[in-house]
């Protein structure tokens, strides 16, 4: 194989194995908060329509309501998703009550009462116009008038919002996309710089070691014969896809690519430092070890770790690696057929992942 | 027993830089962050219950409530061992201070509230809050105290106008005719106007057509935070009160000055007691009232003994009322502790806190249409 394909085979399968393990990070990242993530979009969504200066934040009114309200998992959270019905529904409600609100009197004695109004499901549709005429001049007001001019009852008109309502929920899935998209990219900054994983320094040892290809070369024909690693990954449970992030960064370890801080580190200097740290042995104390190497590092080679090279080398990588596994994987399995001789049959065919 | 003075604003109710700093906007655009915050400041000392971090995380957690019916609910549970306790709830105009705008406006807080007091008639004594800079306030604030339930009205002069304001005349005669309280801040601390000061903050012409415009231009560069005490002096109202029509206006001037001003520690550009002037308002006029709200939280005797010594004075002691200032006083107290400690460290008899808390509050708080 030209050494060409071999370097180009073996960054490919860098980049993917990196990517996968920032995928079960940033998987790990959103089952546990994402979902709040998602709650939090959709109430920025709606109040970006419906908070109206020049009236009043009408989104309020929509998650006080309590057709909304009960859809919320507890007290202090949001809903993460609202069913167009749902809003079309407390939508009409909240202007139907704003044309005629319920009232409080007072006894000859003081007391105070209060007076629900009684609302026909005939004049709905008349108050909800009347409703949205006594407004002050905004943009809510021109939505909710097109929502009126094209409809002649109340069903039309929750027709009309649950239309538009579904329209805009698809542009607040891309902007939901992109922000996860967002958060990859951060994610792929941290795993990089925590792997210390410099795109020019990787490359320039693939490029002069072949021995270091060679493990990689085998494991990515490996990989690439498999047409169902991705959805593998993607079956996962989280617990799994931590156990696969940790071995992935093993194997990536062990094939002897410059990757992570400590290996750099003189031995001598890490003995020194593990004697320090490590005994007592707790997942603190592993870490301190690893800010200790690198501080150490930092300190006798500063200007290494704080060159342009570098900085540009973790975002290089950074942005490779965000584009995701199943981007890299498409990829590697492009180059490996583009070889010309396909998946090549291995000497053993065990399974070694 | 009644709470004269407690806030149930959340924090999507404040502006922008509320705080000084844009951090009310993070707070309310997303929910949970004040929270994490709180619960991060606690972290900071998890071996204290009572460190000043603790008690900021806990005020920011009350204000970070989804809605100001989960800040209301909670405080309604704190009396559950006063039968029939009601609340007053002063809503806060915080459009035009200056400090940029907030999720929720002026007229979304009232709506809530209006609601609010829909589910809790007999608990809920709102209070509409009025800025005379506010366009047509006088028709919102009919439209509240008529329809709504409101039955009196806050004024914050801190925020950026005084109460002498020509605008505010036709809100003193329609409070005059309805014989709606007036409560109105009146401590050094607080929230205050972060704008630029205008030709009408620097020379204020008075509605008293016998009082001169004043003249504030020399103090023009003064830091907001100590020109806003030309807003709250208690004086101002006495070009209200002297006017024939006006002189039965049923004010409070709440927080009785605070406590700096109790002990005399208190500076201001003029160096005037303002304890002082709320005594002497309210043994001069007959619907002048104060408040303990805030100020109670000190038990020390320096403000306990001056206290303790007015609530026992013939001719002040239909004149103090009793309120907390929830939950602007979690970050000193919780609640509960709050009250019992007045209590207990003021040595006030059952009947002398019942006379405060009920009696003053109640004649206080009547107007012409409702009863507490």
């Amino acid at each position: 194989m030209a050494p060409i394909f071999e370097f180009l085979i073996a960054l490919l399968l860098v980049f993917l194995l990196l990517s996968t393990i920032v995928s079960s990070l940033t998987e790990f990242y959103s089952s546990r908060i994402g979902k709040n993530a998602r709650a939090v979009l959709l109430y920025q969504a709606l109040l970006k329509v419906f908070n109206d200066r020049h009236n009043r934040n009408y989104t309020d009114d929509l998650y006080r309501h309590p057709l909304i309200e009960n859809s919320k998992p507890d007290e202090n959270k949001l809903p993460a998703y609202l069913e167009a019905s749902v809003v079309a529904r407390t939508l009409t409600d909240v202007f139907v009550r704003e044309a005629r609100k319920l009232s409080v009197t007072y006894t000859s004695a003081g007391r105070p009462q209060i007076h629900e109004p009684d609302i026909a499901p005939t004049e709905a549709f008349q108050l909800f116009r009347q409703a949205v005429g006594s407004m002050h001049t905004s943009e809510v007001k021109k939505l909710l008038q097109s929502f009126l001019n094209a409809s002649n009852n109340l069903d039309e008109l929750r027709i009309q919002i649950e239309s538009w309502y579904n329209a805009y929920m698809d542009r607040v899935s891309g902007w939901y996309k992109r922000k996860l998209r967002r958060h990859l990219l951060v994610t792929s900054v941290v795993v990089v710089v925590f792997l210390n994983a410099d795109l020019f320094r990787i490359s320039t040892a693939l490029w002069h070691d072949e021995k270091l290809r060679e493990p990689l070369l085998q494991q990515a024909v490996q990989i690439s014969g498999d047409s169902t690693w991705i959805q593998q990954q993607q079956g996962l449970s989280l617990e799994q896809r931590k156990l696969r992030a940790d071995s992935l960064y093993q194997s990536l370890k062990l094939s002897g690519l410059p990757i992570g801080w400590v290996s750099e580190l003189p031995v001598a200097q890490q003995q020194e430092l593990k004697k320090k740290i490590v005994p007592k042995g707790s997942v603190w104390a592993k870490i301190r070890y690893q800010v200790a190497c690198v501080r150490e590092l930092i300190r006798l080679n500063y200007h290494r770790y704080f060159s342009l090279s570098t900085l540009l080398g973790w975002f290089l990588m950074a942005f490779a690696v965000h584009l995701g596994a199943p981007f890299w994987f498409e990829a590697l399995n492009k180059v490996v057929n583009l070889r010309g001789a396909g998946a090549k049959p291995l000497p053993n065919p065990s399974p070694a992942r | 027993m009644i709470n004269a003075h407690a806030h149930i604003f959340n924090v999507k109710c404040a502006p922008d830089r509320f705080y000084g700093f844009p951090v009310a906007r993070f707070f309310s655009h997303v929910p949970g962050a004040a929270r994490r915050l709180a619960r991060w400041l606690r972290v900071i000392n998890p071996f204290s219950n009572q460190d000043m971090l603790e008690r900021y995380a806990k005020m920011i957690e009350v204000g970070a409530e989804k809605t100001q019916r989960n800040i209301f609910v909670q405080l309604l549970e704190y009396y559950q061992a006063y039968p029939n306790a009601k609340i007053v709830a002063l809503t806060l105009d915080m459009d035009y201070m200056g400090a940029g705008t907030a999720v929720n406006n002026y007229v979304t807080q009232l709506n809530e509230v209006a609601d609010l007091k829909a589910q809790f008639p007999d608990q809920l004594i709102a209070f509409f809050c009025v800025d005379p800079r506010r366009p047509n306030v006088l028709a919102l604030l009919k439209e509240y105290v008529e329809h709504r339930g409101f039955t009196g009205i806050k004024l914050y002069p801190a925020l950026g106008f005084f109460p002498f304001d020509q605008a505010l005349l036709p809100v003193y005669e329609y409070a005059i005719g309805k014989n709606l309280p007036i409560l109105t801040h009146c401590d050094i601390g607080g929230i205050y106007y972060r704008g630029p000061l205008s030709g009408e903050h620097l020379a204020p012409a008075s509605l008293n057509p016998h009082v001169p415009r004043r003249n504030f231009v020399p103090h023009a560069e003064a830091k907001r935070n100590k020109f806003k005490d030309f807003f709250s002096d208690p004086r101002n109202f006495e070009d209200v009160l002297t006017l024939p029509q006006f002189a039965e206006l049923k004010i409070c001037l709440a927080h009785y000055g605070g406590s700096e001003m109790i002990e005399g520690k208190a500076r201001t550009l003029t160096n005037h007691n303002w304890y002082q002037s709320i005594r002497q308002m309210m043994q001069t006029y007959s619907q002048v009232y104060t408040d303990l709200s805030y100020t109670l939280h000190h038990t020390h005797d320096a403000v306990r003994v001056p206290v303790v010594n007015d609530i026992r004075h013939p001719q002040l002691r239909n004149k103090i009322l009793f309120g907390t200032d929830y939950y602007m006083t979690v970050r000193e107290k919780d609640e509960p502790t709050l009250v019992e400690d007045f209590k207990n460290k003021y040595g006030l008899t059952a009947a002398e806190f019942d006379h405060i808390s009920i009696t003053n509050n109640r004649a206080f708080l009547t107007t012409r249409f409702y009863q507490p």
